[in-house]
């Protein structure tokens, strides 16, 4: 028996060895030897509202797998892609198995406003850092998280373009409002109904509807009968799709409108010829008219990948991995990280560098204020209209309201 | 007369007739099982699901494998919505019979508890919604998934004709003739035809019923039949007329549909069609001057009202047609 062990011993010896001599042989920047790390991204990988979470998952995998190809990380990183069917309850449940989950580095989202509320209550006092690319609550901001950073603009300022889009832009007067009681709808609608008052817009209605039905058609009855310029909805596709249907099928005139969380591809596709001539704003830009050579170069890239255009948030969540791949790449070596408290002091470490960051991505140049939020100059929303089944980018609102 | 009601009240009333023509068709449903077999069949919203599934299917397969136009129109299109019809009515129906099969016969046969059928209805119903949502492991399908599936815009939705500044949409209007016209069937059905006597010889003594030579299994087969095409049709339409199906469509107008029946009186042929064309109106009208969200707080309280008054609900339980 001890002449096996021995044996074995041996053995393994040698191949360890060996392992070694075949690694030291390679290119500097290898990433054999390195300790891999997750980046997980937290969203509605299924169901009604997948159309806007998928891009980015897509998109942060790509980025992933071009930092990794790089070599010039100290650490390998790796997507863990969480579906929280955009349920916060659920979101949060997953949050109290990523808390201590030792090779974590970053949570890429969550994706929604409700579930980032919900998963921050557990994972900021963890000290897990989050950047979201997509939830665009204000609140969110006040929950004094040390390590939640949104990298896009939110709905004060994306609420904030609506009353000029109506009034200056559109050049309409009155407005009814729906929304879908969510953190992030009703937040939003609010926000564009108390702007547009005081910007001496007329407000003719404002209705909170339950999610997840089929039938709209009280709302819908009302609004073709107000006889509102506009119909603007503070929420997601699948009841907008119903909405502008049934709105049309009235023989509502008026202009319809919507935000980045109506803004996917299941609503074309879903509203058809009916959604022609609607407006959305978001505050991202779409990369696939951008002319600049690394956009395009993501774009391509992408296509590629994914045989399909980046859609919604896809550009954000690419920054988002490049954001946490050039804050690793500034705190440098790693240190030990075998143990919690090693990781925690990492974590930290990547946090600050985020904090203090001023890296160039392919949708801006971040920059963070002490609360997580962009600094001003990082804020833009862009307005895009329906025409022939797509979205037409038609610019910065700051532009083009002038 | 205050503004919102004098600029809403016709809007909603169609709003009303037309969801209350579904609630109806889906109610007759349940009040006929109930009628029966003093049984809530609960799985009867996912029937009205798997009609609203076949319709698309047909209509997926028409333009894909048969290239009928998007939008068509003429004797293509009126084939292509009877055949979805059919379809989803023939789909429906053998479901609710063969869930009356697996799902409730065996029970009946061990003289099982009352609260045992209703566990049972609720599992079947779980299961079904379930089986439209999940990728099916082996064969590697999917139903319906966990999104909706849209309609191919075969029917192009139009307003077809304007009442009181009101316009009235293809669909809208189909889904109302339809109720109707399944309406007098049903009617006629039960109250002319063998079978249908049977019915109601089942309805009030199924013991007395068995004695005098009624094949009671075949009447209860019957009668999950004719509530299954009817909520395969409500299906149909409803999905036709938002443009998709989903795994849980059925889940609300089932729950409404249910509620419908209870308020006109439960095994009520009669009484679930009053109850149902109620329930639309009472939920559209009670918002015309209300925020829209107070929709289901005015119907349910109308409901706990008729039941605080009249407990068998407006016309009374029973079938008697």
């Amino acid at each position: 028996v001890r002449k096996r062990l021995f044996a074995g011993l041996a053995l393994s010896l040698a191949l360890v060895l060996v392992a070694g001599a075949c690694s030291s042989k390679k290119e500097p920047g290898s990433n054999a030897s390195k300790p891999t790390l997750t980046l997980t991204y937290m969203g509605a990988l299924t169901g009604d509202l997948a159309q806007l979470v998928i891009p980015g998952r897509n998109a942060a995998e790509l980025a992933i797998e071009q930092q990794n190809a790089k070599g010039d990380l100290p650490v390998v990183l790796k997507l863990d892609p969480q579906n929280t069917g955009a349920d916060k309850n659920k979101a949060a449940t997953i949050a109290q198995g990523l808390k201590d989950k030792l090779d974590l580095l970053a949570v890429l989202g969550p994706a929604f406003s409700g579930e980032s509320q919900t998963t921050g209550a557990v994972l900021d006092p963890a000290g897990i850092l989050r950047v979201t690319g997509s939830a665009t609550n204000p609140p969110l901001a006040d929950n004094k998280w040390k390590y939640w950073f949104r990298g896009l603009g939110n709905d004060t300022s994306q609420g904030g373009a609506v009353d000029d889009v109506i009034l200056k832009v559109l050049k309409k007067k009155s407005i009814y409002i729906g929304h879908d009681k969510t953190q992030y709808g009703e937040g939003l609608a609010t926000i564009v109904r108390d702007n547009l008052k005081a910007a001496g817009g007329t407000v003719v209605g404002f209705e909170a509807q339950d999610p997840g039905k089929k039938d709209y058609s009280p709302l819908t009855s009302k609004v073709t009968a107000a006889k509102s310029d506009v119909f603007y909805w503070g929420g997601y596709s699948p009841e907008l799709i119903l909405i502008t249907k049934s709105l049309r099928e009235k023989g509502y005139k008026g202009t319809i409108m919507g935000a980045d969380g109506s803004k996917d591809d299941s609503y074309l596709k879903g509203a058809g010829a009916a959604a022609q001539g609607a407006y959305l704003t978001c505050p991202c830009a779409d990369p696939n008219v951008s002319t600049e050579s690394t956009t395009k170069a993501f774009v391509t890239a992408f296509k590629a990948k994914y045989t399909a255009e980046p859609g919604i948030y896809a550009a954000e969540y690419y920054d988002m991995v490049g954001l946490i791949a050039d804050a690793i790449r500034k705190v440098g070596a790693t240190g030990d990280i075998s143990t919690a408290a090693g990781m925690k002091v990492y974590r930290d470490k990547i946090r600050d560098a985020i904090a203090s960051t001023s890296y160039q991505g392919i949708s801006k140049k971040f920059g963070f204020q002490p609360n997580g939020e962009l600094v001003a100059s990082a804020v833009e929303t862009y307005l895009y209209q329906v025409e022939g089944g797509k979205y037409k980018t038609l610019g910065k609102v700051t532009d083009i309201a002038k | 007369l205050p503004e919102c009601l004098t600029s809403g009240f016709w809007p909603h009333t169609f709003d009303g007739l037309v969801l209350g023509s579904i609630y109806a068709m889906i109610a007759l449903g349940y009040t006929l099982v109930y009628g029966v077999l003093q049984l809530i069949n609960f799985a009867h919203s996912e029937v009205f699901m798997v009609g609203s599934f076949f319709g698309v299917y047909t209509l997926v397969f028409g333009v894909e494998k048969l290239g009928v136009d998007v939008p068509s129109s003429g004797p293509v299109l009126w084939l292509v919505l009877l055949a979805a019809l059919v379809a989803a009515m023939l789909a429906s129906g053998m479901l609710a019979v063969g869930l009356e099969r697996i799902a409730y016969r065996p029970l009946r046969r061990r003289g099982a508890p009352r609260l045992a059928f209703l566990i049972t209805a609720i599992g079947a119903s779980l299961f079904l919604s379930n089986l439209w949502l999940v990728r099916i492991p082996i064969i590697d399908v999917t139903l319906g998934g966990a999104g909706p599936v849209f309609f191919p815009d075969v029917l192009e939705k139009q307003r077809i004709m304007t009442i009181f500044s009101y316009g009235v949409s293809n669909t809208a209007l189909m889904i109302v003739v339809t109720m109707i016209v399944m309406y007098v069937l049903l009617d006629r059905f039960v109250t002319t035809t063998r079978i249908g006597k049977g019915i109601r010889a089942v309805a009030q003594d199924p013991e007395t019923a068995a004695m005098m030579g009624v094949d009671i299994n075949r009447v209860i087969t019957i009668t999950f039949l004719t509530g299954g095409i009817l909520a395969g049709a409500a299906g149909m339409l409803y999905g036709l007329h938002f443009g998709q199906a989903q795994f849980n469509i059925g889940f609300i107008p089932g729950i409404k549909a249910f509620t419908a029946a209870v308020l006109g009186g439960i095994g009520n042929v009669r009484g679930a069609l009053l109850g149902g064309i109620l329930l639309g109106l009472i939920e559209n009208l009670g918002v015309t001057c209300l925020a829209t969200h107070w929709q289901d707080v005015i119907s349910f309280l109308v409901l706990v009202g008729v039941l605080m008054f009249r407990p068998t609900g407006i016309l009374g339980e029973r079938v008697r047609a």
